[in-house]
């Protein structure tokens, strides 16, 4: 084919090119009967698109629209700004969920430091220098609480890096921008 | 409320918001063959796209409270429809228009050569567009709408203005290469 790209030939159907360029372009259609089947092909593509360009809407159509939203508006069912009735429950239940389990963690004490050690090195630690704090603080509680820590930083970087940037793309593709 | 016809989008939007359904009417029925285009291309049969648009339009009214007219209200619904379009068909197996359905779809619009010509146009554009992906069909039929520029289209797809330069030369190439393809196998089935 000749010097012409397949983007001067979209140029030349969107009437991009200069004078000059649609000038040149033209000659070579003459001469170049390869680059004249492509143009052919492009342009009734380009043409067959341009004439179909809108379909036209069912007739009832703004009807049926309205009747659904007075529908649901008295039925109250869509709550755009707010929670579903079945999301909202959904959340309560995970929240109250995620509450028992992490009060059963901290007061039950599922996690015992002397489960994990052999209990000579265990009690050779309490007589150390950690018997200060095993005193002040028991094993068990020490634990659980940085584990709490540890939950509520995680959850933290959850909402911060993954959920937040998440809703937020989400939302701006749903249009509620 | 009277609601005219002639009021822009965004006073009739305001409309809406203070309370007048009407008014929603209105900014419908000039919207709706854009949106229902959109709906149509994507999703390749007229059934679906007629649920989609509604499901469109009654989104949109949810959001509007929402809408704070940073973008043009068109490319706002053009985006949700895009979306909407391409999340229903991800989710369902669409039963995609045949030229057989076209055949029967044809019977009672054909007056003249000039309606038959128009209609095997259509018919052929859309089993082109069936045939390839959603993301293309809504590139190139937000492009055609000729109404867009690419900084518009570039919002409403959510994909840079290079990129979706690049994607429009593939989809139209693509598009162009699928029309001729069933041309051809159109003629071959008439010799």
């Amino acid at each position: 084919m000749s010097h012409f790209t397949e983007e001067h030939i979209f140029k030349y159907l969107d009437q991009e090119l200069s004078a000059e360029q649609v000038k040149a372009f033209e000659e070579q259609l003459k001469t170049d009967p390869q680059l004249k089947a492509t143009v052919e092909q492009l342009k009734y593509a380009n043409q067959t698109f341009h004439s179909n360009r809108l379909e036209k809407a069912p007739d009832h159509l703004s009807d049926k629209i309205l009747m659904e939203i007075s529908d649901s508006s008295r039925k109250g069912y869509y709550r755009p700004n707010g929670l579903s009735s079945s999301s909202g429950f959904l959340l309560i239940t995970g929240c109250l969920t995620a509450l028992v389990t992490l009060l059963s963690v901290v007061n039950g004490g599922y996690i015992d430091l002397q489960s994990f050690m052999p209990t000579a090195v265990f009690e050779t630690s309490l007589t150390n220098s950690n018997q200060f704090l095993s005193n002040l603080i028991s094993d068990k509680a020490l634990i659980n609480s940085m584990m709490v820590i540890y939950g509520g930083l995680a959850l933290v970087l959850l909402d911060r890096f993954v959920l937040n940037p998440l809703f937020r793309k989400r939302a701006k593709h749903l249009g509620y921008n | 409320m009277v609601v005219k016809s002639e009021l822009a989008d965004t006073e009739l939007i305001d409309q809406v918001r203070s309370g007048s359904t009407r008014a929603y009417q209105t900014l419908v029925e000039r919207h709706q063959d854009y949106v229902y285009t959109i709906s149509y291309r994507i999703m390749g049969n007229r059934e679906d796209a007629e649920e989609v648009s509604q499901d469109v339009f009654v989104k949109a009214y949810n959001g509007l409270k929402n809408f704070q007219g940073h973008a043009k209200f068109t490319s706002w619904i053009y985006r949700i429809a895009m979306n909407t379009a391409i999340s229903y068909r991800r989710k369902k197996k669409i039963p995609l228009e045949t030229i057989e359905d076209y055949k029967q779809f044809d019977q009672g619009e054909i007056s003249n050569m000039v309606d038959y010509q128009r209609l095997e146009q259509r018919k052929f554009l859309q089993i082109a567009l069936n045939s390839m992906l959603p993301d293309d069909v809504s590139v190139l039929t937000l492009f055609y709408f000729k109404e867009l520029s690419l900084e518009e289209m570039s919002e409403i797809t959510g994909i840079g203005v290079n990129t979706l330069k690049v994607k429009l030369f593939r989809a139209r190439k693509r598009l162009s290469t699928a029309l001729n393809r069933i041309l051809k196998n159109e003629v071959n089935s008439l010799i």
